[in-house]
């Protein structure tokens, strides 16, 4: 769906895919869980695209909680999600695509720091499928936090 | 507390990104997202539609000029056409922002192509080694920083398009 470099560990990441970015914005903006989208540096070069999750969402010691986004034309990903907690403490983990000597290809750094990665099987690798999947488990991880 | 699952299975049969679409949409929108040619089969599978249905909204938004075709192949295979979106990507740009705001904006890009070229000193960035560091975080923040250099060249000849656009009066070509 996505060109795929036959070369695992050579070639360049491309640019930031502008019309994919610009397309999870407008879907992001329909999402009840998420308060407000944000480009990196702007609309007009969208490099970077941000997500802040509604904090009302969270119980009480969650103050923040954020979605970063980059997309490249290479159809690699990296998605950051990063809860920000009333002891000044975080809460992070990482969708990832990209060439790398130690993970698959597609891959998911853990929480609650996102340092260790597992290798990660997708059932589709459309941005709209990524985000769906993505958005799921930060649902499923909210309401985690309420059960506790 | 229950162990964070990267990767649910949909509890619903629509995904979340289909909710209130109809098929018109859904078929756009998952064209927007493709970058290589791809049978409309696929993009049924993913717009969770029939083929036939896939196929008939992929040649109208052929006609428009949004989805490019390949007949050579067998299947016919669609997907985004690049210079259409870049195209409408420049006439925003020549639209909201005033000639001289764009010249300025490019003066800006050509210094910071210039500090990537200083930084990795190649001024190529396809030239620069990426994916073969030894840590995975200084991957990822290579991978970021070539990836918007990348991104930096291309956004100048937009900016460069956008200004011929201005100059023309939203026309390529001054009448």
């Amino acid at each position: 769906m996505g060109p795929d470099p036959t070369t695992p560990n050579s070639g360049s990441p491309g640019p930031p895919d502008r019309q994919t970015l610009q397309l999870l914005a407008r879907h992001l903006r329909t999402e009840a869980l998420i308060a407000e989208t944000k480009f990196d540096p702007d609309s007009y070069e969208p490099r970077l695209l941000h997500a802040l999750v509604d904090a009302g969402q969270y119980p009480e010691g969650v103050v923040a909680a954020r979605l970063d986004i980059r997309w490249f034309t290479t159809g690699d990903f990296s998605f950051h999600y990063v809860e920000t907690h009333e002891d000044e403490s975080r809460w992070e983990c990482r969708w990832d695509r990209h060439p790398n000597p130690h993970n698959a290809r597609v891959h998911f750094h853990q929480p609650p720091t996102a340092v260790e990665a597992t290798d990660l099987s997708l059932s589709s690798r459309h941005p709209l499928d990524v985000y769906s999947t993505i958005l799921d488990a930060i649902e499923g991880r909210i309401q985690s936090l309420w059960e506790n | 507390m229950t162990e964070f699952d990267p990767a649910p299975e949909s509890p619903a049969t629509e995904r979340r990104w289909q909710q209130g679409e109809d098929t018109f949409s859904r078929v756009y929108d998952v064209a927007m997202g493709i970058t290589s040619p791809t049978p409309a089969a696929e993009i049924a599978d993913v717009a969770d539609c029939s083929p036939n249905a896939a196929k008939k909204h992929l040649d109208r938004l052929a006609k428009m000029g949004i989805v490019s075709v390949n007949r050579d192949g067998r299947p016919v295979q669609y997907e985004r056409n690049e210079g259409y979106l870049e195209w409408q990507d420049a006439s925003r740009i020549a639209d909201e922002l005033t000639v001289e705001e764009i010249i300025e904006r490019v003066s800006e890009l050509e210094e910071e192509r210039a500090d990537y070229e200083d930084e990795f000193d190649a001024t190529d960035p396809t030239a620069v080694s990426v994916y073969d560091q030894d840590s995975h975080e200084a991957i990822h923040d290579r991978m970021a920083a070539v990836s918007e250099w990348h991104g930096v060249i291309r956004d100048i000849r937009l900016y460069e398009l956008a200004r011929q656009l201005a100059e023309n009066d939203g026309h390529l070509i001054p009448a």
